[in-house]
């Protein structure tokens, strides 16, 4: 009972409230604000109302004293679909950070992971802004950690998977739900037998946090609380830059998949159980 | 088959790299006076993994260009690579997520990203069908993208079916569409 009282969601904050809630008190600073109205010029042709920040929120601002630039994806806005000027925001964004770091500025970035990837509508503007989210992100790395954070509810799919696999740290609360393809398209191209998308507790079984989680697929799993994912980003922006990004793990993982018997279908424990041994 | 094909006509006299996936083709040659590394997913209808048979990029595809990019990185001598792109989709497969195929095409487009930061000419040859995440893992991290002046070359970030389901419009909506806002189409 004393939890509920102090206990204050994330998940149920927007993009705005979120990057505002992590950064030190009084340092929130927003980048092309929605008062700069630039928007998706391609949504109202196709019958979408646009939004004034194209569902991407920039902020800059200090966490624990650290320069920190933070982008937000508003989940509720296109199913936090990236279009050309939402990714464009975030690519630059963190081409920005890099370029502090080599002028010897050491900001580091967080990024906010609500997003179904691709906006459709936007098709291969959408998949050009990701790919430059990847190389800034790679590019950053380099001198400052990026940390990912899917806190849920939309959960983190398509291309901005790929993202959340370069970053850093990886930081996912029982809500969250990080997959490169999503149930409904893997249904359609696989078939209900390969993967049923109505099956919730199927879904979340295989590629919710907790199971990412166990399965060394994210670095930290923490409750549903504003104050603890604050005081974990925090902690891990001291932590520094990882000796090496889960990413450049192949030969690990080759030789993981090697000793895998791939004719059966997978449960979520032989995937526990081949990634992370006797520590599942 | 048209990377596979494109892949055996240019490496013809180069030496192939062994100890990857079957499903990857790696060869080291020389192009005028340059040392190069090509890559390709090809088919293999051997794969162990039964979703990624007809040459999507799937779990040991991305793991397997991660280490055959790194490979050339290592060497030092800043070679080009050029990556030979036919790729149909990403892997759709509940083997595919529950093992974190996005993690595997992570470590792809990071090597390839870090390829080029390390100075190698990275180039994407555009042969055939360039997909989605199949191409954020091969391809879209290179210097320069170059593709084939031909209908069977195509960028797309989703399937038609399935760009239907999930905005919740039909396929014939969907092709009215794109006839009117180019970039939604899945031409060049």
């Amino acid at each position: 009972m004393t939890d509920l009282l102090v206990k204050h969601s994330f998940v149920e904050l927007g993009a705005r409230q979120r990057a505002k809630a992590l950064l030190d008190a009084g340092t929130f600073r927003e980048l092309i604000d929605p008062f700069q109205r630039v928007m998706s010029p391609w949504l109202s042709r196709q019958g979408v109302v646009p939004q004034a920040d194209d569902g991407v929120v920039i902020a800059k601002g200090s966490i624990g004293a650290k320069p920190v630039v933070i982008a937000a994806i508003e989940g509720n806005f296109q199913g936090g679909s990236l279009g050309e000027v939402g990714g464009a925001k975030i690519a630059g964004a963190l081409e920005l950070a890099a370029e502090d770091n080599r002028n010897g500025i050491p900001t580091c970035a967080v990024l906010l992971l609500e997003t179904g990837g691709v906006r459709l509508q936007e098709a291969n503007l959408g998949l050009a802004a990701i790919a430059d989210i990847h190389a800034a992100i790679v590019d950053l790395r380099q001198y400052q950690p990026v940390i990912g954070v899917v806190a849920g509810s939309v959960g983190c799919f398509g291309g901005m998977s790929i993202a959340a696999g370069l970053c850093s740290y990886l930081v996912v609360t029982r809500e969250a739900r990080l997959g490169l393809n999503g149930p409904q398209v893997i249904e359609q191209e696989a078939g209900l037998e390969e993967y049923d998308s109505r099956d919730r507790p199927f879904i979340w079984s295989l590629t919710g946090g907790e199971q990412r989680f166990n399965s060394g697929l994210a670095d930290r799993y923490v409750a549903d609380d504003v104050a603890q994912i604050q005081q974990t980003v925090s902690a891990l922006l001291q932590q520094g830059v990882p000796a090496q990004p889960r990413s450049r793990r192949a030969d690990f993982y080759l030789a993981r998949l090697a000793e895998l018997d791939a004719t059966a279908q997978i449960e979520p424990g032989a995937v526990r159980a081949l990634y992370q041994g006797e520590r599942s | 088959m048209r990377g596979l094909q494109w892949f055996n006509a240019l490496s013809s006299n180069a030496t192939p790299v062994e100890g990857l996936p079957g499903s990857l083709k790696v060869a080291d040659g020389v192009l005028g006076e340059q040392a190069v590394r090509y890559i390709a997913v090809v088919p293999d209808p051997h794969n162990r993994f039964p979703r990624a048979r007809t040459g999507e990029v799937g779990l040991l595809e991305g793991w397997g260009l991660a280490k055959a990019v790194d490979e050339a990185i290592v060497r030092g001598d800043k070679r080009p690579i050029i990556a030979i792109v036919d790729v149909p989709s990403q892997a759709y497969g509940r083997r595919e997520e529950a093992l974190g195929i996005h993690q595997a095409l992570a470590a792809a487009a990071d090597s390839y990203a870090r390829a080029r930061l390390a100075g190698h000419p990275v180039i994407a040859l555009l042969v055939g069908k360039a997909m989605s995440g199949a191409f954020l893992a091969h391809g879209y991290q290179a210097n320069r993208l170059i593709a084939l002046r031909d209908p069977g070359v195509m960028v797309h970030a989703m399937g038609k079916a399935s760009a239907a389901r999930v905005t919740l419009r039909s396929v014939e909506e969907l092709e009215a569409l794109a006839a009117s806002v180019p970039i939604s189409a899945d031409g060049l």
